[in-house]
């Protein structure tokens, strides 16, 4: 434990308020806090829906309760399963395909300048199509199925994850490069010890990135562009007004893609990603904030 | 005498910038040379060029080892900060050696022999500057090299450490009959280790003086201080690259 005074002394850099924000309130640092935080935000939305709910026929806004029965009807259900399962699937697919495909022309694009140069404009001009548009022609060109879902992922997901490859490329040191080119290391050397360890951080904020957008995008796209998964249960659900049925869905999405996130990715964040601060010490709030205080600030910004 | 590498004539530019006028070498196995010269006088240049990262410009250079068998100790040691110690040497192995068991056991020989052993497991930045040196000399003898170049590897150590450790390698490379060549900018440094040391001019270099030192005893034996005859080189040295400070101020006067 840090006493007060060598706390000071490391944050001297940071405004009063700041430094009031990141030391005297646990509420925002401590494991328990967070937690608290979640109750919290968590507790007053339920209180918000069951209220606006009272004022509403379950037709049209049903309450937690009416959701909650509507979701364990439907977990009941063994055609649920195969459902999430195909959701599951074809999300996981564009996932893979954007992750290799976005972090080859990332790498390409930080290797060549030639490549970042052509592409870039194109990936300027892919941010700016609306997902939409894709499911829209993907189901000309494919027609109802898997296709238009796992291509709209693949489609829009590449560039956000080659963006940031290639931004990582750029982070790499080249004397580093230079090292392994006079002791002649060979190329998959120097992909495994040098750009996959530099790169993790930024490949990890790829698959971040991706598989947020993977999952929300795979159930629009299969609301219109396909005739099974849960985006199409969703079309279903709201084409005969159960909007009871639609909100257990919406519970269930939201959940998955919390356990995607919350579950599984940052959990093996520290097993996978290279840091150049984590190696000794813990990776609490608290343990960030003695090692570097800059980190420490990062973090906490980060986390709101 | 077995050549190990020979520079005829060599010259290179950047750009429009002449880095090398004129500079030939020729190093025989074994045997230890060191390049001083005023700061950017394109000594780590000469040595890139030697490495085979940098094209020689006019001139030619007869290498009669494999690439392969090259060692480079920089100056800002350039160890993989993910990686441990033991790592950062099982790196230059894994194209060398195939077998796992042979290449960690290579690499824990390579840290033992200067002086690291137990460290195996520390990353770069949990060793001390000395030890992160240590560990760099150590991933350019693992690979069996023939050559090492050193390019102002001690620079930003203190002079106790930088002394002992010019002595370690010293003894280590002559044990191991490599051949070496320093670059520095540290006249003492380059008349304890070397067998020969080219002095080089300002930029553009070229090679003002040659001097032999196989014969000379470098240091009293029991003091470990420097030689009178040293002593007297020394001098030399400093006020021949001090004309040459003085050539380059000149000419930036003149500009």
């Amino acid at each position: 434990m840090p006493s007060p005074d060598l706390d000071k002394v490391r944050l001297g850099f940071i405004p009063q308020a700041r430094r009031l924000f990141l030391v005297r309130n646990p509420l925002r640092t401590a494991a328990w806090g967070t937690t608290l935080a979640w109750v919290i935000s968590i507790g007053t939305l339920l209180l918000l829906w069951h209220m606006a709910a009272s004022f509403y026929p379950s037709a049209i806004l049903p309450g937690p309760s009416e959701t909650l029965e509507a979701l364990i009807w439907l977990v009941g259900r063994a055609s649920f399963y195969t459902h999430l399962r195909l959701t599951a699937g074809r999300g996981a697919a564009g996932f893979t395909l954007a992750m290799s495909i976005g972090a080859t022309l990332g790498f390409l694009m930080g290797r060549y300048r030639l490549i970042a140069w052509l592409l870039n404009p194109l990936v300027a001009i892919s941010t700016m199509v609306p997902p939409i548009f894709w499911v829209a022609v993907m189901i000309i060109w494919m027609g109802l199925g898997s296709g238009p879902p796992v291509l709209v992922v693949t489609i829009t997901a590449t560039p956000l994850v080659a963006v940031n490859v290639a931004q990582g490329m750029r982070s790499i040191p080249p004397r580093l490069l230079e090292m392994a080119n006079i002791f002649r290391a060979s190329w998959m050397t120097r992909l495994r010890e040098v750009y996959l360890p530099a790169l993790s951080g930024h490949l990890f904020a790829a698959a971040l990135i991706a598989v947020r957008f993977a999952w929300r995008t795979v159930i629009m796209a299969e609301f219109i562009g396909s005739t099974n998964g849960l985006g199409n249960r969703l079309a279903w659900a709201r084409q005969n007004l159960e909007m009871d049925l639609a909100f257990a869905y919406l519970l269930v999405m939201v959940s998955i893609g919390m356990t995607l996130e919350y579950g599984i990715l940052r959990p093996a964040k520290r097993r996978l990603v290279w840091e150049a601060d984590a190696e000794d010490g813990d990776d609490t709030a608290e343990g960030i904030r003695n090692r570097h205080p800059a980190a420490a600030f990062q973090a906490v910004s980060q986390q709101h | 005498m077995r050549l190990i590498v020979q520079l005829q004539h060599v010259a290179k530019q950047f750009g429009t910038l002449p880095v090398i006028a004129d500079v030939s070498v020729t190093l025989v196995a074994g045997e230890i040379i060191s390049l001083v010269g005023p700061s950017g006088c394109g000594k780590s240049t000469l040595l890139r060029i030697i490495a085979g990262v940098e094209t020689v410009g006019d001139g030619q250079m007869q290498r009669y080892i494999a690439p392969e068998r090259i060692g480079f100790v920089f100056q800002d040691v350039r160890l993989l900060p993910w990686r441990t110690a033991l790592e950062n040497i099982t790196f230059v192995l894994r194209d060398r050696i195939a077998d796992k068991t042979q290449r960690y056991a290579r690499a824990q020989r390579a840290l033992q022999g200067v002086g690291l052993a137990g460290f195996e497991g520390y990353f770069p930045h949990q060793l001390s500057g000395g030890m992160q040196k240590r560990a760099a000399i150590a991933r350019a003898l693992a690979i069996d090299a023939e050559l090492i170049l050193f390019d102002e590897p001690f620079s930003d150590l203190d002079l106790p450490l930088r002394l002992l450790l010019i002595q370690e390698i010293q003894h280590v490379l002559k044990d191991r009959g490599k051949t070496a060549v320093y670059v520095t900018h540290d006249i003492r440094e380059a008349l304890t280790l070397s067998d020969r040391v080219y002095v080089l001019s300002a930029r553009p270099a070229y090679v003002k003086e040659i001097i032999d030192l196989h014969e000379l005893p470098r240091r009293e034996s029991r003091t470990g201080a420097l030689t009178p005859e040293l002593l007297a080189i020394e001098a030399r040295i400093i006020a021949a690259l001090q004309t040459e400070t003085r050539v380059q101020a000149d000419e930036s006067s003149i500009r």
